[in-house]
């Protein structure tokens, strides 16, 4: 059985290649450029005011494919592109745009307002003012305002502080729909008929897109492992980030894709499964499932080579156009950062829009290679074209954050205005990370009426700057190796179990909650690679002497995962494993929900200790510059490590709900990523955290933690890595690399230089004093 | 060692990729620390030569982590032109200061130290003729000169000492203006009777053609001897002169030159107006005392024009000394070396001479230098001349590259100012990597500075000569690159005085920059606390641009010109003579000697002089059991350290006297090295700053003194010297014949 699966998921792959590659050329060059710039008055003068209005729920609500990460506007000026994927029966008879939001107290409601456009045109506003709760904006749309397929909305929110017009307050301005309840609502209701269908199917209460395969978690992997390419083929052609894949003898309720495969007498199919199997017609067909917006996917085929067929049908078929207009288009918002490219802003779908507020921000995300070293050997660049107005003050300047690090600014020093053209601003790319990384450009453009901040005067409406499309960046060449652990890579390119190479998955115990992390996992690694990844899952430990990359899922403390892993510094032939440890990481950082890490160990102890028995009075000068000096000794030495600030502890083994870790297999030859939680339901709760988009985009390092107390993710850097391959054997490439190590290993380096020069200047002073007229 | 050759070659090469690699900040950062650690290390050994080369290199990996970084990280985008090009300039500026540096490191490897072979054979000694070229200095200039040359330890008949005048030419005195024509008839003859007294053969050619070299040229073509000295006509020689340098000729048959330091009994204008020149080595032993050792080591030493012996055959294989440039005397010396001839230099001052007293002249001087050697770069291009070795090439292009250094020095100065009026961005880095490349780097360079020539050279010394004269050459490099062939010989005016202090004439372009600068200053310290975003760029950029303002200020005493009544120079001599007032025979010190008179003190018991009126005496010195008497008349008397000291003055001052005056001056090189020796101290670099940031602030005030017209200065009484006197009377001492060899043995015998 598992080679029928196996076989399936090779075909699968092919299959998936076939369908993938030339089309997307083209595709990719189309939809490269944003819909034309609208003009921001005639937008809103333009545009139809709208009024929260009462709800019509006759029709169902497809909702927006982006995750909820993606809903929130913050700042004064932001926009996002949201995307919904309407079936073509259901076009003709339009629908309403739903837009349930809510915003920040601070929101001034006189002035911020919401632009929509849908696919360039704007198709209305609607001011911001419910602080209290969710509002639900309904804005009518004709047939012919909306198109088959993939729609895209762009929303710009405008919004001012009510009392504060400094710069910090506008962090504190933000508003955001409900990913569950904001959408396109048809005027007919949904019937999932095709599996074009299946990009209109809902989220679930939790907010997330759910495939279900009905199979029995005590009835072994084979059906898993069969409907794995399926699996992932869905949840490609959804592009949708926040897919969680449960199995379950049971069909789910609420919206989401009950997935059966196979046929009715399969071993380990449930009787609900055997069910409808039974009553399907082979290959892949599409139906409603009981409950409110819930899809029933039924693939059924005898042998492996019935369910390739129909599931190469529907790729070719139905689902070839959601392939072409999602995973393989470029993401709106996002760029892939290939060594030595060149981006427009307008790639990465920004519109240019004369900025009225105190703070600009235009963020969107690239994705680096997963073999992708970062280091100093060149610097990400920007190319700014843009203008400032006049009056601004002094300390106006533009900002760059990667990864949510500010790693670059140019000041404004012109207050008379500015033009800037191509101004090129450095990054460092050790900011960057294998994987996707965020990269917000902020211009902090204070004028001197903001001090005042008097109704009557204030200047909201007036534009301070701009930042034309044109604007680029610009990728070098880049160090390419292979290097684990690393979670940036894993979460955000498959790496290395996309490399189209088949891995297994070993899961501790079967259960619904390990074969649905199990699932889960697979399917984001799919995601992440933009291609199904060729995973057998099976049940047991990991063997020692395993070949090739390993997920593990286990729930077990004493699980035997660990055993088959090499302890960091025991990897043979490990050239990192010779060096101090602990130099070659960013920083690390409580994320998720943003709450600091509680200080642990000796260290947060002594501090707590001298916090409460410091008396409070007036400490000497002597103890002033011994802290003093002790700080600057801290930054610097944290500063040499690559750090912004000191990693902080990890949380003890009982303050932790789940943890992923990557290790390299005692074989030598693999990857070992361990998921591990101490129950299922601790599986089960941590992983449903840990696969929020906004979490899982923010792994990084050796190891992540999420903790049990209040679910922040906690990431900790290697301390050593191991080369897993080059594939770019350029001098240039082996030239960057060991700009890199050295930079890493720096001891090294310092050794290897003074080494040569003092041996070359032995010589030398042998040799001088023999040249040329003899001195000796 | 042969087996260390190739690891050492391997080890270099891979080096060289290592410091080629684009690395952390951090990573440089420790290295920088660690190198520059080392860099100490290896200087505490300075007369260790594998240590000095050490730290060549760790100095060079320093420069050159600074020159990878400065190429690929600083530069700014060619998309900013208003950027990028002066960018450029500082940068080529900046690299030009790198690439010298790598040959200054090269010509310094390691410099020799010659030691005159012994002389076994009078008889063997080759004849010698002595070139003493003159335009328009004084007779008596003249006269003290030839009195010197004419007492050179030699055999009388093997050396002949000519006066080439070519301010007595024939087409000087029949020139159309019947000034300048009577002038050169008058000068003509007096220098001819001049010479007819001393025993000297005057030579004036016809015409003036080639300036000096072409003087020179006509004084081979009148002379015969084997060897050719050649003495500026302010430089006289000292007694060893020929001891010291004709034995080296017969140790090498392809020897064609030897050339010894230029030493200087006056200030230049930076000495005499910072008044530095008692304590602080003189601008030009940088290159006596050290360069010219190390290009001697590539066999690179070249001819200065003055103090130096040439072999007259090897003259003859380029037909005299060449004349297509104004530096006539390297030209000579590059030619020679194209065809496989060999120089030496010998460190050790055998002649004293005088520097150029005003800025003007000064400036005149090294306008003529610059455009000579800017002329030889363009025109004989030593790097790709052809018959010089590689070393040879490498010294050649570097000392006429040096030339080029006004074009770095005004890079320097007035880029701070793009940024600090602009707001131009034309070196890009922030504070950390400055500290990590640059900063290093300057702490190394200033450390290798010291180092090397420490001992005659202060800090912050290098930069001010250079800021001096880049002004004014500046205009002079721009005129020889547009036509190389443009510019002509020019006489060094030298012996001159200033009856006041006062502003230099080309003051006012000094006192522009200082202000442009000190606005500069002021404007970035506002910049710096009212704008919210001060940068790192703005703080270096501000530091920077007041270390120029200390070399603008420091300059401006240079060109505030203190002035100078004194005539004649002195030189310490410290010796022992007799001194015969009536019937009595006092024994005497004389402390000091010029061409004027001399200064006195008894050694044994207070002579009866009157204290007022006119009173003369007649001061005796012995050589080899032989009396040379010069009357004297005093002048002053001043309360010394343990005596009186008196001052007295040359009665009259016939050739004898000047015979006599040389004996007294030029007698002793002991007495010039000993001089030259005690200024020759390293006084480190914080004492030297302190120094320079004083001169900043103490010259800064008397410039704005003497540019407000606020001079005091009272009368001072300058008595006139004695006439010069000639009575053809020519005298010579045949026993100086003999006594050569035995004084080439080390017998010297003071009176």
């Amino acid at each position: 059985m598992a080679d029928r699966s196996r076989t399936m998921k090779v075909v699968t792959l092919l299959l998936f290649a076939s369908v993938s590659c030339a089309p997307a050329v083209a595709l990719a060059g189309e939809n490269r450029l944003a819909p034309p710039v609208a003009d921001v008055e005639a937008a809103s003068g333009g545009a139809p005011a709208v009024a929260p209005a009462p709800a019509d729920r006759k029709g169902s609500l497809i909702p927006f494919e982006e995750p909820p990460s993606s809903m929130k506007l913050t700042g004064e000026d932001d926009s996002t592109l949201l995307t919904f994927s309407l079936p073509e029966r259901l076009r003709l008879a339009g629908g309403v745009l739903e837009l349930s939001y809510t915003n920040a107290v601070s929101v001034l409601p006189d002035t911020a307002r919401v632009d929509v456009a849908l696919n360039g045109q704007s198709v209305g506003q609607f001011p911001v003012r419910s602080p209290n709760g969710f509002t639900t904006i309904r804005i009518p749309l004709k047939g012919d305002q909306v198109k088959a397929g993939r729609n895209q909305v762009r929303l710009r929110v405008v919004q001012h502080h009510r009392v504060d017009c400094s710069l910090p307050a506008t962090y504190e301005l933000w508003t955001r729909l409900s990913a569950g309840e904001s959408g396109f609502r048809t005027a007919l209701p949904v019937r999932f008929a095709g599996a074009a269908d299946l990009l209109a199917v809902g989220r679930n209460g939790k907010e997330q897109t759910e495939i279900r395969l009905v199979a029995d978690p005590a009835g072994g992997v084979a059906l898993v492992n069969q409907a794995m390419p399926v699996i992932q083929s869905l949840a490609l052609a959804m592009n949708r980030r926040d897919v969680v894949v449960s199995v379950a003898g049971q069909p789910g309720t609420g919206p989401g894709i009950d997935l059966y495969v196979g046929e009715a007498g399969q071993q380990g199919q449930p009787e609900a499964a055997r069910r409808v199997l039974s009553g399907a017609a082979p290959g892949l067909t599409v139906a409603d499932a009981e409950g409110s917006g819930r899809a029933a996917v039924v693939l059924r085929g005898a042998s492996p080579r019935e369910l390739q067929a129909g599931l190469l049908a529907a790729l070719r078929g139905p689902l070839n156009e959601a392939l072409q207009t999602g995973i393989l288009a470029p993401r709106p918002g996002g760029i892939k950062g290939g060594p030595g490219s060149r981006h427009t802003l307008a790639d990465a779908g920004y519109e240019a829009q004369p900025f009225a507020g105190r703070l600009s921000r235009a963020r969107f995300t690239i994705d680096m290679p997963a073999d992708f070293y970062p280091a100093e050997y060149d610097t990400m660049k920007f190319f700014l074209s843009g203008a400032t107005a006049p009056g601004l003050l002094p300390n106006a300047q533009f900002l760059v954050r990667v990864n949510d690090r500010i790693v670059t600014s140019l000041p404004f020093r012109n207050t008379d205005g500015e033009v800037f053209r191509h101004k090129p601003i450095e990054m460092p790319l050790r900011a960057f990370r294998p994987g996707t990384n965020r990269v917000e450009l902020l211009a902090e453009v204070p004028a001197p009426s903001d001090e005042a901040c008097r109704p009557g005067e204030r200047e909201d409406d007036k534009p301070r700057f701009m930042m034309l499309k044109e604007s680029a960046l610009e990728v070098p060449s880049l160090a390419r190796i292979g290097r684990l652990p690393d979670l940036g890579a894993f979460a955000g390119t498959g790496y290395p179990y996309g490399r189209g190479k088949p891995f297994s998955v070993m899961i501790d115990r079967p259960g619904e909650e390990t074969l649905s992390v199990a699932a889960t996992t697979v399917t984001r690694l799919a995601l992440a690679a933009g291609k199904p990844v060729e995973a057998i899952l099976a049940f047991g430990g990991v063997d020692a002497a395993a070949k090739g990359d390993v997920l593990a899922i286990s729930t077990d403390a004493a699980s035997k995962v660990h055993a088959a892993a090499v302890e960091p510094g025991e990897a043979a032939g490990v050239p990192e494993a010779a060096t101090a440890p602990a130099i070659d990481g960013v920083t690390t950082s409580a994320t998720g929900h943003g709450d600091a890490i509680v200080s642990a160990g000796s260290e947060a102890l002594l501090d707590a200790f001298r916090q409460s028995t410091s008396t409070g009075g007036e400490r000497s000068m002597n103890a002033r510059l011994q802290e003093w000096l002790g700080q600057l000794s801290n930054r610097f030495n944290s500063w040499l490590r690559y750090q912004d600030a000191p990693e902080g502890p990890m949380p003890e083994e009982k303050d932790t709900l789940v943890s992923i870790s990557q290790t390299p297999l005692a074989g030598g030859e693999g990857v070992l990523t361990a998921i591990r939680a101490k129950s299922p339901d601790d599986l089960a709760r941590g992983f449903d955290a840990l696969s929020d988009p906004q979490a899982w985009e923010r792994l990084e390092g050796a190891r992540a933690i999420l903790r049990a107390g209040d679910l922040a993710l906690v990431t900790h850097q290697a301390d050593q890595r191991f080369i897993r391959e080059i594939t770019d054997e350029s001098f240039g490439n082996f030239r960057r690399l060991a700009a890199s190590w050295f930079s890493d290993n720096f001891q090294i380096y310092i050794g290897l230089v003074i080494a040569l020069f003092v041996g070359f200047g032995l010589w030398l002073g042998h040799v001088i004093p023999r040249k040329g007229v003899r001195s000796e | 060692m042969t087996c260390f050759k190739w690891p050492a070659i391997i080890a270099g090469a891979l080096g060289l990729f290592v410091l080629w690699l684009p690395i952390s900040l951090q990573a440089q950062l420790v290295l920088s620390f660690a190198v520059l650690g080392l860099l100490f290390i290896a200087m505490s050994r300075p007369d260790n030569k594998t240590f000095r080369l050490m730290t060549f290199v760790l100095s060079g990996v320093l420069a050159l982590r600074y020159g990878y970084w400065r190429t690929t990280e600083t530069l700014p985008d060619i998309s900013e032109p208003w950027n990028f090009v002066p960018g450029l300039l500082l940068y080529l500026a900046e690299m030009y200061c790198l690439v010298m540096l790598g040959v200054s490191y090269f010509m310094l490897a390691d410099p020799l130290s010659r030691k005159a072979p012994a002389i076994r054979d009078a008889a063997e000694l080759p004849t010698v003729d002595v070139f003493i070229p003159t335009y328009n200095e004084d007779p008596e200039l003249l006269a003290g000169t030839l009195a010197a040359a004419k007492s050179m330890l030699y055999p009388r008949d093997k050396l002949t000492i000519y006066l080439l005048d070519d301010g007595g030419t024939e087409a000087k005195r029949s020139h159309k203006d019947p000034r300048v024509a009577l002038a050169a008839m008058r000068r003509h003859e007096l220098l001819k009777s001049l010479c007819e007294a001393m025993g000297v053969v005057y030579h004036a050619r016809q015409k003036n053609d080639h300036a000096k070299a072409g003087n020179l040229n006509d004084g081979l073509r009148i002379s015969r001897g084997e060897l050719v000295v050649v003495f500026d006509a302010d430089h006289a020689p000292v007694r060893e002169f020929l001891r010291e340098t004709v034995p080296f000729f017969r140790e090498d048959e392809k020897l064609f030159l030897v050339q010894t330091p230029h030493y200087f009994l006056n200030p230049d204008p930076l000495e005499k107006n910072l008044d530095t020149f008692a304590r602080m080595p003189s601008e030009n032993e940088m290159f006596y005392s050290v360069i010219q050792r190390g290009l001697d080591k590539w066999n690179a030493s070249f001819f200065c024009g003055s103090a130096a012996v040439l072999r007259r055959k090897a003259l003859e294989t380029t037909k005299g000394f060449a004349g297509q440039s104004i530096t006539e005397d390297c030209e000579t010396a590059l030619a020679l070396h194209t065809k496989g001839w060999h120089s030496y230099y010998v460190d050790k001052p055998l002649i004293a001479g005088l520097q150029p007293e005003t800025f003007v002249s000064f400036i005149g001087q090294r306008a003529r230098w610059c455009q000579g050697m800017l002329q030889i770069l363009i025109l004989n291009r030593p790097f790709l001349a052809r018959g010089l070795s590689v070393a040879q090439r490498i010294c050649y292009a570097g000392i006429n590259l040096f030339w080029l250094f006004p074009l770095s020095r005004l890079a320097f100065m007035f880029s701070p100012l793009l940024y600090i009026f602009f707001s131009l961005e034309i070196y890009q880095a922030n504070i950390m990597e400055f500290g990590s490349y640059a900063l290093t780097y300057l702490v190394s360079s200033f450390a290798m500075q010291s180092y090397l020539y420490g001992r005659v050279r202060w800090p912050w010394v290098s930069e001010l000569y250079e800021y001096v004269q880049s002004v004014m050459l500046f205009g002079s490099i721009v005129s020889v690159v547009r036509n190389p062939r443009k510019p002509t010989f020019n006489v060094t005016a030298k012996g001159q005085t200033l009856e006041k202090s006062m502003l230099s004439p080309l003051a006012r372009p000094y006192f522009a920059i200082f202000f442009v600068l000190l606005a500069a200053a002021f404007y970035s310290a506002w910049r710096f606390f009212t704008e919210p975003l001060a940068t790192d760029l703005l703080m270096i950029v501000a530091g920077w641009n007041l270390l120029n303002l200390g070399l603008a200020g420091a300059a401006l005493g240079v060109v505030s010109e203190r002035r100078e009544l004194r005539r004649n120079q002195r030189l310490p001599v410290k010796r022992h003579a007799l001194m015969r007032i009536g019937e009595t025979l006092h024994s005497v010190v004389v402390n000091d000697a010029s061409s004027g008179g001399l200064t006195v003190e008894f050694l044994d018991h207070d002579p009866e002089i009157p204290a007022d009126g006119p009173f003369t005496a007649t001061l005796e010195l012995r050589r080899n059991g032989h009396v040379i008497a010069v009357e004297v008349e005093r002048r002053n008397m001043r309360q010394g350290s343990q005596a009186p000291v008196y001052g007295f003055a040359y009665r009259e001052r016939t050739p004898e006297t000047f015979m006599a005056i040389a004996e007294l001056m030029y007698s002793d090189q002991a007495v010039l090295q000993e001089r030259l020796t005690r200024r020759q101290t390293s006084i480190g670099f914080f004492a030297g700053t302190a120094q320079f940031a004083l001169w900043t602030v103490r010259e800064t005030v008397r410039s704005l003194v003497y540019a407000a017209g606020q001079v005091r200065e009272g009368a001072v009484e300058s008595l006139e010297d004695a006439p010069m006197t000639i009575k053809p009377k020519p005298k010579y001492r045949p026993e100086e014949v003999e006594d050569f060899t035995e004084n080439a043995r080390g017998g010297q015998v003071y009176g």
